[in-house]
C-alpha cells in the first residue's frame, strides 16, 4: 500500500521504495526540501491523528507502509525560533521557581526535596537541549536569537550539574541547598537577562 | 577562644554542673569553626558542612519556621551545631528547647568558637542521652513533643539519631501510659490501701529485712518466654541464694521443680489463678504492695510482708505508723521493685532470670504460667503487634494489639517490644546507671534472650551460678530473726492520721458545695463571654474558696489521686479551649462545675471510707489485746 502525503494539504508525489522508509526519512527528505523556503515541519498528523510527540526517535524510527496517509503543516524559521524561545523562556521561568521550594525542603529535611530537586536537574536539561537547539538553527538560518552566544554559559551550567550530582551521591543537602540557593538561581537570573533581546 | 568557652561552660554549669565539667576536660580531637560568606560559624565534621557556608542564620530560621508552624509544646533538638537553630527558636518565642549533642568534640569545638551565652540560658543542653531521656519523662504527658534534626547530623550519627528517636517515642509513650494507668487505677489503689489496712497490722514492712542478706546472691526471675531455657538450673541453687519471683513466675518455676523463696505481687486486681492453694504455697512468701487487691493478702502462704509505694500520697504520710521507712524505687513492674528491695536487703550479686522485655518467638510468658496458649502476630508494616491467647479463667480467647516498638536485643540487633516493657526497660537503664554511679552491688543479667539492659553484665546463667552461687546458708533463720525484732505497728497513730483526714474531707466538701453555689450564681449573670459586676464578685469568692479547699486538702493529699481522671479530664479541656478562638465562658463554667461536684462526692465518700477504716484498726488492735491478754 502506498500511503499518501500531504504537506500543508498539498498531496507530494512520494515514493516508498521497497515500503522500507522510515517516518524519518520523510521527515528529512520534506525538510530538505524546505530549506530554501526557510520552513519547518511543525506538525504531523497519521491517519487523522496528531501525533505531539513525532520529533521522538519511537515515531521516526516507524515503518511508512502500515499507515494510509500523512499529513504535515510548516511554519517559517522565524514562527519556530520564536516558539523555541518562548519555549526556552518558560523552561528557565519554571525552573528558577522551582529552586526556592527545593531549596526550602532541603533546609527543613522535608520529604519533596528529592522530587523537586529531579525537576530542577531535568529542567537544566531541557533549557541546554532547547538552547543548543536554537543555537544551531539560527547558525544555519542566519538569525540573531540571542543577544549573547548561549554556548558561553554551557561550561557553567555543566559545572552546577556536576556539583549537584556530587553534593546529592554524597547525601550532603547543606551542600546542595547551598549551591541550588546561592549558585544556581543566581546564574539562572544572570542567564536570563544576558540570553534575551526581549523576555516572551 | 579560652573567653567564649568559659562564658559559655559557666551558663551550662547553672544548670549542669557535671556537663560543665565534662566540656571542660575534654581532651580528645575538636571541631574546628568557619566563617561562612555572612560571617557567621558554622564547621566540618567526617568531611560535610553541618551550616551552609553563606547564611547559616538564614537556614537556621527556615527550620525554626517550619517547626513551630507544627506548634509543638517542646522541641528536642538531636545535634547543638553552631546554635544557629536552637537560637532562632528561641527567636521565634519557642520556651521549651531541649538539646542532645551526640558528640562532645562538637561541643566543646562550637563552645569555644561560638559565644552560646544567651542561647544556653534559655534551653537545656545534655550530652549523655540517658540522662535526657530521663529529662524527657518528665515532660507532661499531655504536651506535645516535636524531635528535629538537621540532615548533616542523621548522615553523621546515624546509629546514634534512630536509637534517640527511638527513646524519646518510648520515653513519652510511657508518661502518656502511665497517666493512662494513673486513670484507671488510682481511686482503685486508694480503695484496695484502705481495704488492706487491718490484714496489713499482720505483716511486717520489708525493710525488716534491710541489710540481712548481706553478700547473699538474689536472683531476681520474671517470667520471660526466655525462662523456659534456664530456669531448672535455679533447682541447683535453692539454699545458696535467695530466689525472689514475680508472681507471673512462680508457677513457671513450680514446673521446673522450684520453689521461689518469695513471691513479689502488687497488682491492683486479684489473681487467685496464680497460686497452687497447697503445699507449695505454703513453703513461699508473699511480697505485697500495700495497694495490691485484698484478695492477695488474703492467700495462704508461709509469710506475708508488705512495702509501700513512694508515690502514694495515704503511704508516704502513714508508712512510718506501720514502722516502715523505706520505699522502693519503682519502675512500673514487680521486677523494678524486687531490684531495688533486693538492693536494700544488701544482696550481692543480683542475678536476673527471664526479664526478656519483649516477644519471645510466639509468646510473651514463660510456659506453665497463666496462658495456656498463645499467637503472636508482629505486623513491621503498620507497627502493630496483635495477641492471641487462652487465659487459664477465661473460657473465650483474649485478643489484643499494641503498637510495636523496638529494644536493642542481646545480639545488638532491635527486639520487638511493647509500651509496658519498654518503660521497664527506661527504668532498669536508669536505675542501673544510677546504682553503679553510687558503687552498689554487682547486677547480672542471666536472661538468656531478649532485650539488653545497659548497666548490668550480661551471662549466662550457668556461668553466674558457677562464679558466684558457692555456700549455703538458713534463709528460715536469717527471716526469722529479722521479723522477731519488728516493731510493732502504731494502731492508735494510724487512727488518728485517719480521723484527721476525715475531719478535712469533710471541710473540703463544704467548700466545694460553696465553689459549687458560686458558680451557679456566675452562670445565671453571665451571657456569651460578657459578665457582670455580680459575676465577677462571685468569681473572686470563688477563687478564695479554692484557696481554702486546696489548704484543707494538704491534711489528706490522697483525695487528689482518687481524682485523677477528673483532673485529667479538666487539663484536656483547659488544652482544647486554648486552642480555640475564643473559648465561650459558659462552656468553662460548665466544665469547672463537673470538676468541683467530683470533689463534693469523693470528698463525702472518702470521709465515710476512713472512718469505717480508723474503726475497723481500732477493733482489730482491741481483739489482738484481748487474745494476747487471754494468753
Amino acid at each position: 500500500m502506498v500511503p499518501h502525503v500531504y504537506l500543508d494539504g498539498i498531496e507530494l508525489d512520494f515514493e516508498d521504495r521497497g515500503n522500507r522508509s522510515t517516518i524519518g526519512e520523510l521527515i528529512e527528505a520534506v525538510e530538505n526540501d524546505l530549506t530554501g523556503a526557510r520552513r519547518f515541519v511543525m506538525e504531523l498528523w497519521v491517519d487523522g491523528e496528531r501525533l505531539p510527540e513525532w520529533r521522538g526517535s519511537t515515531v521516526l524510527k516507524r515503518p511508512l507502509a502500515v499507515y494510509n496517509d500523512f499529513k504535515l503543516k510548516t511554519a517559517s524559521m522565524e514562527v519556530v525560533a520564536l516558539e523555541g524561545l518562548d519555549l526556552l523562556q518558560e523552561y528557565l521561568r519554571v525552573t528558577r521557581d522551582n529552586v526556592p521550594l527545593c531549596v526550602s525542603e532541603l533546609r527543613i529535611g522535608g520529604a519533596r526535596a528529592d522530587a523537586s530537586f529531579s525537576a530542577i536537574f531535568d529542567g537544566l536539561v531541557e533549557i541546554v537541549k532547547t538552547m543548543d537547539a536554537l543555537a544551531r538553527g539560527g547558525e544555519k538560518y542566519s538569525m540573531d536569537l540571542f543577544k549573547e552566544n548561549p554556548a558561553l554559559f554551557y561550561n557553567a551550567i555543566l559545572r552546577c550539574l556536576e556539583g549537584m550530582r556530587q553534593a546529592r551521591e554524597g547525601s550532603d543537602t547543606v551542600m546542595l541547598a547551598d549551591l541550588l540557593e546561592y549558585e544556581l538561581l543566581p546564574f539562572l537570573e544572570e542567564m536570563e537577562e544576558r540570553l534575551f533581546h526581549f523576555n516572551a | 577562644m579560652m573567653e567564649i568557652l568559659m562564658r559559655n561552660v559557666e551558663e551550662i554549669g547553672k544548670r549542669d554542673r557535671s556537663l560543665a565539667e565534662r566540656v571542660l576536660s575534654f581532651s580528645g580531637d575538636c571541631v574546628d569553626l568557619e566563617r561562612a560568606k555572612t560571617g557567621s560559624l558554622t564547621f566540618r565534621f567526617q568531611g560535610r558542612l553541618f551550616h551552609s557556608a553563606y547564611d547559616p542564620a538564614k537556614e537556621a530560621g527556615a527550620q525554626a519556621n517550619e517547626i513551630l508552624s507544627r506548634k509543638p509544646d517542646w522541641v528536642l533538638l538531636f545535634g547543638l551545631g553552631c546554635g544557629h537553630l536552637a537560637a532562632a527558636l528561641v527567636r521565634g518565642g519557642m520556651k521549651n528547647v531541649l538539646c542532645y549533642e551526640p558528640s562532645i568534640g562538637i561541643l566543646k569545638g562550637v563552645l569555644s568558637g561560638a559565644d552560646l551565652s544567651a542561647v544556653l540560658r534559655e534551653i537545656e543542653i545534655f550530652d549523655d542521652v540517658t540522662r535526657f531521656i530521663s529529662r524527657v519523662r518528665d515532660i507532661d504527658a499531655f504536651e506535645d513533643i516535636l524531635c528535629y534534626s538537621t540532615d548533616p547530623y542523621k548522615a553523621a550519627f546515624p546509629k546514634e539519631a534512630v536509637d534517640f528517636l527511638n527513646r524519646v517515642n518510648n520515653a513519652h509513650i510511657t508518661s502518656k501510659v502511665c497517666v493512662q494507668t494513673d486513670i484507671e487505677s488510682r481511686e482503685v489503689w486508694v480503695n484496695n490501701y484502705f481495704e488492706n489496712v487491718e490484714r496489713m497490722s499482720c505483716c511486717p514492712p520489708i525493710d525488716v529485712l534491710k541489710g540481712r542478706f548481706k553478700g547473699v546472691p538474689i536472683i531476681i526471675a520474671g517470667a520471660g518466654p526466655s525462662l523456659k531455657k534456664n530456669a531448672h538450673l535455679l533447682k541447683e541453687v535453692k539454699g545458696k541464694a535467695v530466689i525472689l519471683a514475680a508472681i507471673t513466675a512462680y508457677k513457671p518455676l513450680l514446673s521446673y521443680g522450684v520453689i521461689p523463696d518469695f513471691i513479689i505481687a502488687a497488682e491492683k486486681v486479684d489473681l487467685p489463678e496464680y497460686f497452687t492453694y497447697g503445699e507449695a504455697d505454703l513453703s513461699t512468701r508473699l511480697i505485697l504492695g500495700e495497694v495490691a487487691h485484698p484478695g492477695m493478702f488474703g492467700r495462704e502462704v508461709k509469710e506475708k510482708f508488705v512495702f509501700f509505694n513512694p508515690s502514694h500520697a495515704l503511704s508516704t504520710e502513714q508508712a512510718r505508723h506501720w514502722g516502715s521507712d523505706y520505699f522502693p524505687a519503682i519502675g512500673g513492674s514487680v521486677t523494678t521493685a524486687a531490684l531495688d528491695i533486693a538492693v536494700m536487703m544488701g544482696g550481692g550479686p543480683i542475678i536476673f532470670v527471664g526479664q526478656d522485655l519483649c516477644f519471645g518467638e510466639n509468646e510473651t510468658h514463660a510456659p506453665g504460667g497463666v496462658y495456656v496458649s498463645q499467637d503472636i502476630k508482629i505486623d513491621r508494616d503498620r507497627g502493630v503487634v496483635s495477641i492471641e491467647e487462652d487465659y487459664v479463667t477465661l473460657k473465650d480467647k483474649a485478643k489484643s494489639s499494641h503498637r510495636l516498638q523496638w529494644l536493642k536485643g542481646l545480639d545488638g540487633r532491635p527486639v520487638a517490644s511493647k509500651f509496658d516493657w519498654v518503660t521497664f526497660h527506661q527504668w532498669f537503664e536508669d536505675y542501673m546507671s544510677d546504682l553503679n554511679r553510687r558503687g552498689g552491688p554487682l547486677v547480672l543479667n542471666a536472661t538468656e534472650g531478649g532485650a539488653y539492659i545497659e548497666g548490668m553484665e550480661h551471662v549466662t546463667l550457668k556461668d553466674a551460678i558457677s562464679t558466684c552461687i558457692k555456700t549455703e546458708f538458713s534463709i528460715d533463720e536469717i527471716i526469722g530473726e529479722a521479723v522477731a525484732g519488728r516493731a510493732e505497728p502504731d494502731i492508735e497513730g494510724l487512727a488518728k492520721s485517719f480521723e484527721s483526714m476525715q475531719k478535712g474531707l469533710k471541710e473540703m466538701q463544704r467548700s466545694a458545695d460553696s465553689i459549687l453555689r458560686e458558680i451557679e450564681l456566675v452562670k445565671r449573670s453571665v451571657s456569651g463571654n460578657t459578665a457582670s459586676p455580680e459575676a465577677m464578685k462571685a468569681a473572686a469568692r470563688i477563687k478564695r474558696l479554692e484557696e481554702k479547699l486546696f489548704r484543707e486538702a494538704e491534711a489528706s493529699a490522697f483525695i487528689w489521686e482518687t481524682l485523677t481522671a477528673a483532673t485529667c479530664e479538666l487539663k484536656t479541656y483547659l488544652r482544647s479551649s486554648e486552642e480555640k478562638a475564643g473559648a465561650v465562658l459558659e462552656d468553662e463554667l460548665k466544665a469547672t462545675s463537673t470538676s468541683y461536684k467530683r470533689v463534693s462526692e469523693m470528698c463525702g465518700n472518702y470521709a465515710q471510707v476512713v472512718f469505717r477504716a480508723a474503726a475497723r484498726l481500732r477493733a482489730a488492735a482491741s481483739r489482738s489485746g484481748q487474745e494476747a491478754a487471754a494468753l
